[in-house]
């Protein structure tokens, strides 16, 4: 990695790191996604829809802690370097745009990522102390890879294209509405993702064909995102 | 080492329909100590935002260090690599310390960590801000921010250096502290664009200038030539009394002499053969007369602009 690009990353990291909203933010992430852990377990039916209970908490909820804590790192890192117009400064050093929206993207993962992590543990503690299972052995392979690479990247796409929204339009409500959006789109994966996924999987939720379908998916959306920024004019920015 | 930092030639930038530069076409040399000036509105910030590539030019041509600083190109960033810059909006990170904004910016020029913060410390050192080093930016007084962030202009030890407004809200002993860096980096061979509405600092300092007004240049050359082409010393006379001044002033006013009289002080730009002895009454109790200025040489041309326009 080039000093830029690692000094980009580290400083942006290091200015949230021991800062006491996000060590509040992470007290409260812990009360709230234990408790929606022991709801989870609690509530869950036993036999196979148990199972299927256990995938959908692992799958959905961490990427959900994910992209709540991501919302301020946008607005901080995008919306409001814009709005102090912090950009210029940076764009007058010998880095490109696409270098410092990378190393922004980069350090929203590194400091929203541990949270989707430390929301797995919780959950496997809530599932160990209400059920008395284990659910590293319980879940399939591919509900394991869903739930750590794939699915985390969902926040990481919506932060990208909420980005690209921020840094090309200058709608001073335009961080609000894409918070909507983002609940609004999670709100609505969460009512049908049950029957969507059910129609196509066979006793699990996530099997080796949807991580296929979900990576393609990704990989898709990831490229659209690189295309948008790479097609952004700074001069849109700066002025 | 070039000898022309930056050449402008026939630059024109749109936004929208309004044009907010037509035709500027400037030199800056190397070594010299470049004072940018012109009105709120007059188009010195966009052309700053030229030179450091931040937008381009609608037509006409920018050359910065022998490169066009805007294109994302290996040779724009060799060109931003060598480009120093205090802009209006400072860039300073309020959460980090003094020394760690200075490594972190040293770092996007390319440093390696080890040098970088060698880097940031001598220059943290220069402009007496050691003692402050370890401390968030959220806790500095204004100037102390403002040094910082001249700090951060010069702490890639670039060639050329663009300040836009660097004294503007300082305190004294901050404006000494980065007079003297200035004068300091002109002395080692760096050229310093200097853009200010601060035009007692900017005589102080400056060896060209140019004025700018509605997007056009109205004067381009040595400061020392523009204040001797352009302005003219003034005489101050204060009397006894308010009756013996209104007396000059009524005989200079007759010469067609542009008079000012407050009390018993009256003052005039005088011809050089003008003899007052003659036209006096009454008990002068001083005289003294003051050189021409920047800030009437600019007001001036401003001004000379407005009416022509």
């Amino acid at each position: 990695m080039n000093p830029q690009m690692k000094g980009l990353i580290l400083k942006e990291v290091k200015e949230v790191y021991g800062r006491k909203d996000y060590l509040l933010t992470m007290i409260i992430n812990t009360v709230v996604y234990l408790g929606a852990g022991y709801i989870f377990a609690v509530v869950s039916p036993t036999g196979v829809l148990q199972n299927l209970f256990m995938e959908f908490s692992f799958i959905v909820i961490p990427s959900f802690a994910m992209l709540i804590v991501g919302f301020p790192f946008i607005q901080e890192k995008f919306g409001d370097e814009k709005l102090i117009r912090r950009f210029e400064a940076l764009l007058t050093t010998p880095i490109s745009l696409k270098t410092v929206w990378t190393g922004k993207m980069a350090s929203i993962f590194l400091l929203s990522y541990p949270v989707a992590i430390f929301v797995i543990v919780l959950l496997l503690f809530a599932w160990a102390v209400v059920k008395g299972m284990n659910p590293i052995f319980i879940l399939s392979v591919p509900v394991w890879v869903m739930t750590l690479f794939i699915v985390p990247l969902l926040p990481m796409i919506y932060a990208g294209l909420s980005s690209w929204f921020i840094l090309r339009f200058n709608h001073p409500q335009l961080m609000q509405v894409l918070q909507l959006v983002g609940i609004g789109i999670s709100i609505l994966i969460f009512l049908s993702s049950g029957r969507i996924i059910r129609s196509i999987a066979t006793g699990h939720i996530v099997n080796w064909p949807i991580v296929a379908y979900s990576t393609i998916g990704v990989i898709g959306s990831i490229a659209l995102i690189i295309f948008l920024i790479s097609k952004l004019n700074k001069e849109k920015i700066t002025t | 080492m070039k000898d022309t930092i930056v050449d402008l030639d026939g630059v024109h930038k749109f936004y929208g329909d309004f044009e907010a530069l037509r035709g500027i076409s400037l030199e800056v040399k190397s070594g010299q100590i470049f004072g940018y000036l012109g009105p709120n509105g007059s188009g010195k910030t966009t052309t700053i935002k030229l030179m450091l590539g931040l937008i381009k030019p609608s037509s006409g041509n920018v050359n910065v260090l022998g490169g066009d600083p805007f294109i994302d190109d290996l040779k724009a960033m060799d060109v931003r690599r060598n480009i120093g810059s205090m802009l209006e909006f400072d860039g300073i990170y309020e959460r980090l310390t003094g020394l760690q904004n200075l490594i972190f910016w040293a770092e996007l020029y390319g440093m390696k960590r080890q040098k970088a913060t060698e880097q940031a410390k001598v220059i943290i050192n220069s402009l007496k801000l050691s003692e402050w080093a370890d401390v968030q930016v959220v806790k500095y007084s204004y100037g102390m921010r403002k040094r910082l962030t001249f700090a951060r202009a010069l702490v890639s030890d670039p060639e050329f250096i663009v300040l836009d407004e660097p004294t503007v809200g300082v305190d004294p002993e901050s404006r000494y502290v980065m007079r003297n860096m200035i004068e300091n980096l002109a002395a080692q061979g760096k050229t310093i664009l200097f853009s200010s509405h601060d035009l007692e600092e900017v005589q102080k300092i400056c060896s060209h200038i140019a004025i700018l007004s509605k997007g056009e240049l109205i004067f381009n050359g040595p400061l020392k030539g523009a204040i001797n082409q352009l302005g003219r010393t003034k005489i101050f006379i204060h009397f006894e009394s308010p009756g013996d001044a209104n007396f000059l002033a009524k005989s200079l006013r007759e010469m067609d002499y542009e008079v000012k009289i407050e009390g018993p002080l009256l003052s005039f730009y005088p011809e050089h053969d003008l003899d007052i002895s003659n036209l006096t009454k009454g008990k002068i109790l001083d005289t003294w007369k003051v050189d021409a200025s920047l800030e009437e040489v600019y007001l001036k041309l401003v001004t000379d602009d407005e009416v022509d326009a």
